[in-house]
């Protein structure tokens, strides 16, 4: 799965990538048709490469050269339309030159800071050839026009050009002729480097994801996870996109903590707005930043690498497919039952699935659908209202309210019936009491029942 | 010829044409033809991706600009491939246009490409910006595509020449105040109040202004929606500003509100002014002030007597009549001959 389709699940992920600040646009090009990592191996190779930026940064002697580095990947460009013209033996024009010249000083300027850096993680090719083909006046300024030392022929008719003016067009014409023999000859020495071209381009690009990850750590506060296997945890989690918001209005958000592991399924239980959407929209987004060898959202996270994120926020109507939000939601567990069936490692988020139909089907299918998802190992977490009776799953729940003021922590439960705080949540909002009153009357009823 | 001085001291220009084929070009290869060829490093660029070798609309042919050695020009990239002129390729943007990216390069031996550019005022801005600070250009010189007024905004550059000619009208009364019109509302006179935080007036809304130069918000958020300003509510006040767009209803509403105390409207520069001829004299000539921010400076006025359909105009006619209604010196750079 790209990048590029991941941010349009409402998990926030959107908000991650545009807070990335890129020194050059091609740079989030490439990030965006990334295919997530989903080995542990791809997973912690890149925060290797992540780590090492980091300790470049933390490092203020080294300030010179990664200042260099990013300064030179300011003027990276996306030239990958024309290394592939070059390859199919195009002929290449005065642009075209132009931006493979850019790119080998680009990258010839970056590989040497990266040398003195030390910097495992950015490896290029060398392209100094490149640069002395197209700098034969060795300049070394990132300009290009058909130099007259690449043929003596073009001496005189230039001279002649600027003395005597060209009304009939015809030195120009012998000019351009010339020029066209030298750039056919460019174009086929330029051939052989084609593979290091391409190799340098996108080293560069990951040269620079590189730096926009150290700077969304640094704005975020988020935190380098340890890779795990088999168990989730994070310590003060937080969401960066609503802490964000909030943090304009001069409000806090309440960190949680939350462990889970692959075991047992866990149920997340609670009063109507006391976050548990938010912890689940958080825990999707952390597993997508940590797969993507991103900073997470926490003080301390321990995260497993899975193959497949399935994260259904509890309103998936989907009208340009025709789905009513039940039958979205019906098709996203049937995908993961069948998924989870042939062994893939799995997380899944499921914000109180079935709660558009009737209390006791709902109640039956997700008790269901848990016990089957219990025998396999998925990490899982079902936020619901119901009363899940299913046996050998974790219980957390929200604190909840506390005098009048709501507690986001995750506590551990027991079995008994999730709290009834719905009535005393609306009261708190305001809602008219006529209505609320009588609700408690009809409940006192059901009860004696 | 006096506007070349004019021009030097400018960091940028503007070439604005009133219509189509009013010369705007070759008013631009005039002064570029007479600019110092040394110790002065020029840019020059367009506003808009009209520049098509021959008119889509009428069908004449649309002259090439002139570049000669040493001057930086950022076109298209089908216009750079098409070029006739040896230059050395500086740099190319990310951003593209129907056109392709922009290139920006160094003129080595003169010759003619067409101009295609920069389609958003905000990107012009930057590209000024770019060619001043990168390529330590002295002059930024840009060829305003049709109807786009805009670029003349004094937000984006300095000093502005206007194009007009036969192909506004084919009679010299109505070119003349058509004309004169348009140098009116530039020559507007920039407020004296002295606003304080003028630099970073507020972009949106209308707003009420203190004699002490102190401003506040009116709570409307544009002049379209400004009909039901109260008299109570600009009481006292030394002037009225609107960030946007100044229509005829606007005008007409600002007159019966702003006229009989006294109170000035302000506007942010005189692009901003969409009224019509009528509506602005009425409001000027019920005794209404109306003054900018920003002041444009209005170098010079090039007419030109001919028109596409084939008709010519009596150029020192013309000269003379625009002269007379627009204050300002006004050349036929078709016709030679004037004094460097």
């Amino acid at each position: 799965m790209k990048l590029k389709t991941i941010l349009d699940q409402p998990c926030g992920m959107r908000f991650i990538f545009s807070e990335m600040e890129f020194a050059s646009s091609f740079s989030g090009q490439v990030m965006l048709e990334t295919t997530m990592p989903v080995s542990r191996s791809a997973v912690e190779e890149s925060y290797t490469g992540l780590r090492e930026f980091l300790t470049l940064f933390q490092d203020g002697r080294n300030s010179n050269h990664s200042s260099l580095i990013r300064g030179a990947l300011m003027e990276l460009r996306d030239i990958r339309n024309t290394l592939s013209a070059l390859e199919s033996g195009k002929c290449p024009d005065d642009i075209e030159l132009f931006e493979i010249k850019n790119l080998a000083m680009i990258s010839e300027k970056v590989r040497k800071s990266a040398e003195i850096l030390d910097l495992k993680s950015v490896i290029l090719p060398h392209l100094a050839g490149v640069v002395s083909l197209l700098d034969p006046e060795g300049h070394r300024i990132p300009s290009f026009y058909i130099y007259e030392s690449y043929d003596a022929a073009l001496i005189p008719l230039r001279k002649r050009l600027l003395t005597d003016g060209d009304d009939s067009g015809a030195l120009f014409a012998e000019c351009a002729l010339v020029e066209a023999r030298v750039r056919e000859r460019l174009g086929n020495s330029l051939k052989s480097s084609l593979n290091d071209l391409r190799e340098a381009l996108l080293t560069l690009a990951v040269a620079d994801i590189l730096f926009a990850k150290v700077t969304l750590i640094q704005k975020h506060q988020l935190t380098l996870p340890v890779i795990s296997n088999g168990l989730n945890q994070y310590k003060s989690m937080f969401n960066p996109e609503i802490s964000a918001i909030l943090k304009k209005e001069n409000r806090e958000f309440q960190h949680v903590d939350i462990e889970f592991g692959s075991n047992s399924p866990t149920i997340l239980t609670g009063a109507n707005m006391g976050g548990k959407s938010v912890v689940l929209k958080t825990l999707a987004l952390s597993q997508f930043m940590f797969q993507f060898g991103l900073g997470v959202p926490a003080k301390f996270a321990e995260i497993t690498p899975v193959e497949e994120i399935h994260y259904s926020p509890g309103d998936l109507q989907d009208m340009n497919r025709g789905l009513s939000s039940f039958a979205a939601e019906m098709k996203m567990a049937d995908r993961l039952l069948k998924n989870s069936a042939h062994g893939h490692r799995i997380l899944a988020l499921l914000d109180e699935p079935a709660r558009t139909t009737n209390p006791q089907e709902g109640t039956a299918l997700v008790t269901s659908l848990l016990n089957i998802l219990r025998e396999r190992s998925v990490f899982l977490i079902v936020a619901t209202h119901y009363n899940v009776t299913s046996r050998g799953c974790s219980r957390i729940r929200v604190r909840g309210l506390e005098d009048g003021i709501m507690n986001y922590e995750l506590i551990e439960a027991d079995e008994s019936a999730p709290p009834r705080e719905a009535i005393n949540i609306a009261h708190s909002l305001g809602i008219d009491s006529e209505w609320l009153d009588e609700a408690v009357k009809v409940m006192e009823e059901q009860n004696k029942e | 010829m006096p506007f070349i001085q004019e021009i030097l001291g400018c960091k940028s220009v503007s070439v604005v044409g009133l219509e189509k084929n009013t010369g705007k070009t070759e008013c631009l290869n005039y002064i570029l033809r007479r600019l110092p060829s040394s110790g002065l490093t020029i840019a020059v660029s367009s506003a808009g991706t009209d520049g098509e070798r021959v008119d889509q609309v009428t069908g004449t042919s649309k002259p090439e600009i002139f570049l000669r050695e040493g001057i930086i020009f950022s076109t298209s990239e089908k216009y750079y491939r098409e070029r006739r002129v040896l230059s050395e390729v500086l740099s190319v943007s990310q951003k593209g246009t129907s056109m392709g990216r922009i290139v920006t390069a160094k003129v080595l031996s003169g010759g003619k490409i067409l101009l295609s550019g920069h389609p958003a005022t905000e990107d012009l801005r930057q590209w000024i910006n770019d060619v001043t600070d990168r390529y330590g250009a002295d002059i930024a010189i840009i060829d305003g595509a049709l109807s786009r007024m805009s670029i003349a905004s004094p937000a984006i550059t300095e000093g502005m020449v206007l194009a007009t000619g036969a192909a506004l009208s084919a009679s010299i009364e109505t070119l003349v105040r058509k004309t004169a019109y348009v140098a009116s509302l530039i020559a507007i006179p920039a407020t004296e109040i002295n606003i304080g935080i003028s630099k970073e007036m507020p972009s949106r809304g209308i707003w009420r202004v203190e004699k002490d130069g102190s401003v506040n918000s009116l709570g409307y958020e544009s002049s379209l929606t400004a009909g039901s300003i109260l008299p109570e509510e600009v009481r006292g006040a030394a002037a009225v500003y609107a960030s946007g767009a100044v229509t005829d209803k606007f005008l007409n509403q600002m007159q019966t509100l702003l006229v009989k105390d006294g109170i000035e409207l302000i506007v942010r520069d005189f692009t901003r002014i969409f009224a019509t001829s009528g509506h602005f004299n009425a409001y000027i000539r019920s005794g209404g002030a109306i003054k900018v921010l920003n002041k444009s400076r209005l170098i010079a006025i090039c007419a030109n007597p001919v028109s596409p359909e084939g008709f010519v105009l009596d150029s020192a006619k013309l000269c003379g009549l625009l002269e007379k209604a627009s204050g300002l010196p006004v050349y036929d750079i078709m016709k030679s001959g004037y004094e460097a």
